[in-house]
């Protein structure tokens, strides 16, 4: 099933609704809720507009398989809703765990301990957003990242049990002031390079796969249409669940995202580096299963002091 | 004033609240709604009282001036109760205000979206952990809200460590949202301070500084113990000078002030402004020298052991104590 985030246009700002998407057709998920397949849901009162993104995860590993497919196929039968503004597919408080490393010359060694840099909501603008990028710096580049999205709380699981947390992935387009991130990394963190407000993007939808050990193929980031990085998960030195094992021994939540790859493929960095990015830019990042995350570069935007 | 989140004992409902003397805290919402219901029915009281002050830290922080306007005539109410022998319960009928023996208190802001945690920001903590220069612009690690913890708990050692410090700092609550704000306007958008003890797993983050970025070694269960209160920057007399102190055991191993602060709080909050704070966001002051990681060859180590009672003290706040298990 793909569920979306969505405010709908003339409604109250902020207020956010769950909706079920199919190609362009939305559904709420109120009115989803209402109807068939009542069954699918009928264990629990928490999956509705009300419960939110997490409710929803933190069901999804519960439902048996047919009531996955039943609702899929329902959802394909959805309503239109038109006047929906999808936003980013990210519970508040919700932590964004990018893997990464910053000796990106080197290929890394098989006990190369996991690292991470986090980002922050407040990083992630909507999916089809205008990116004003803060007139702070001017060197600034793209990855394309799968977000594996945990659906329940996980505290130092094995690499099995943690993939088993993993309910959905989502496409992230992780946007890195580099300049500054060259000189965090001197000072071992990288926490303003990597969390400017709004410059990153998130989306355009969740993907809960019906068979749970499904992943997202290939996934691939153009910008102005011209192919700058490719790969898959089977590419990547670091699988979900060694990521997801190694961050439960700080807690996981339902909600929190793991960022994979592609600054971490097995053969180094050199096959996929960050794309730079200018003004007019427009960052397409794309896999099969989950759509297309399309946002354009617009032009920086003064701070307020 | 002061503020906690807390628990009663026999429950997990965290609330909001303000102390009432060093014995006593009354529920702001709860007190909140007991006191206007002397002025107006009791719907319309708790209405109010949600509004202006709701029992959750980041929701209450998040009022702003009119929230700590509330707290402070609930405060006034709560103590002339108190002291009139009267008991304050809520027009919902539970309890109001409670003794500190009924409650557990819990991290200050439980549900804080972002705690930036400084590091090398003492300039005598920086030559006992490393030969490098003096950071140029601040440094920092993010700390997630999945390892807080409140006052006076015992805390398991993670087995993940086995050179497990301590480090005493000051917490700064922010209260509004700030966006590129200037050093001097800086400290007009923190709501108070606590006190945070950043323990540390330094094999895990030496471990991790070797490949690329340490998250883990500082984001371990537990590991970021913190309170017993926020304190409003209006009760200092200087709050850029407070005495920060670390004992273990009662034998003091951390001492200074936060004037020997390589980059002072206004300049922090100003710094991480340039990504957008919240309000409940955190930003922690960094610690001076006196850490178990400074010991040098032959001294004797100070890794934490299961026994060991820190207490992390701040002059104007009051002791963050911890003992481990």
């Amino acid at each position: 099933m793909k569920v979306a985030v969505v405010e709908l246009r003339g409604g109250e700002h902020g207020v956010e609704k769950l909706a079920v998407l199919d190609s362009e057709r939305l559904c709420g998920l109120d009115q989803f809720h209402s109807s068939a397949p009542r069954q699918a849901f009928s264990h629990t009162s928490s999956v509705s507009p009300e419960g939110g993104l997490c409710a929803l995860l933190e069901s999804w590993n519960s439902l048996d398989a047919s009531s996955r497919v039943e609702i899929d196929e329902w959802a394909r039968g959805g309503l239109d809703i038109e006047d929906a503004h999808i936003v980013a597919p990210l519970a508040d408080r919700a932590r964004v765990l990018m893997a990464g490393s910053r000796r990106f010359a080197e290929p890394l060694k098989d006990n190369a301990p996991v690292v991470a840099m986090l980002k922050y909501k407040s990083a992630f603008a909507d999916p089809a957003a205008t990116i004003e990028l803060p007139d702070l710096a001017d060197k600034w580049d793209v990855d394309a990242v799968i977000g594996a999205i945990v659906g329940k709380s996980a505290f130092r699981l094995d690499a099995a049990a943690a993939t088993d947390a993993i309910v959905g992935f989502t496409l992230i387009a992780d946007v890195t002031d580099r300049a500054r991130f060259e000189e965090e990394a001197r000072t071992n963190n990288g926490l303003m390079a990597k969390n400017h407000r709004g410059v990153s993007a998130l989306g355009p939808i969740v993907w809960l796969p019906e068979d749970p050990a499904a992943q997202p193929s290939r996934v691939e980031m153009r910008i102005n249409g011209e192919l700058r990085q490719a790969f898959s998960l089977d590419d990547l030195f670091w699988t979900v669940g060694d990521l997801a094992s190694r961050w439960s021994a700080s807690t996981l939540l339902p909600g929190d995202m793991i960022g994979l790859g592609p600054a971490i493929l097995r053969d180094g960095h050199q096959k996929c580096p960050p794309a730079k990015i200018v003004a007019g830019d427009v960052i397409e990042i794309s896999c099969a299963e989950i759509g297309t995350l399309r946002v354009t570069i617009g032009n920086q935007k003064n701070g307020s002091r | 004033m002061r503020f906690v989140t807390f628990h009663r004992r026999d429950s997990n409902d965290m609330r909001f609240g303000i102390r009432v003397g060093d014995h006593h805290v009354v529920d702001v919402e709860r007190g909140t709604a007991a006191r206007l219901a002397q002025l107006m029915p009791k719907r319309k009281a708790a209405e109010i009282a949600r509004a202006f002050a709701p029992s959750e830290a980041v929701s209450f922080i998040s009022g702003g001036d009119m929230a700590l306007a509330a707290a402070r005539e609930t405060l006034t109410f709560a103590q002339n109760a108190l002291s009139n022998g009267r008991p304050l319960t809520g027009i919902d009928g539970k309890p109001a205000l409670f003794s500190m023996d009924d409650i557990e208190l819990d991290a200050p802001v439980p549900n804080a979206g972002k705690f930036i945690a400084a590091g090398k920001n003492f300039v005598e903590h920086l030559a006992e952990m490393t030969s490098m220069a003096n950071p140029q612009n601040p440094v920092a690690f993010p700390q997630f809200n999945t390892t807080f913890a409140g006052p006076d708990r015992t805390i398991p050692i993670p087995f993940e460590t086995i050179r497990f410090d301590y480090e005493v700092e000051v917490a700064a609550i922010i209260g509004k949202p700030a966006y590129r704000v200037s050093p001097e306007q800086a400290m007009g958008y923190v709501f108070g301070y606590t006190i945070f003890n950043d323990l540390s797993a330094r094999d895990v983050y030496r471990n991790e500084q070797a490949v690329g970025i340490p998250m883990l070694g500082k984001n371990l269960a537990n590991c970021a113990p913190m309170g017993p209160h926020i304190v409003t920057l209006d009760e200092f007399d200087d709050p850029a000078a407070l005495k920060v102190e670390m004992r273990i055991n009662g034998e003091t191993r951390q001492s200074s002030t936060l004037k020997s602060m390589l980059f002072d709080m206004a300049k922090l909050v100003s710094w991480w402004s340039q990504i957008g704070l919240e309000p409940g966001d955190i930003l922690s002051s960094g610690t001076p020298s006196g850490v178990a990681a400074g010991r040098k060859p032959g001294e004797a180590p100070w890794w934490l052991k299961p026994g060991d009672v820190a207490e992390a003290e701040v002059a104007g706040i009051g002791i963050l104590r911890t003992t481990f298990a």
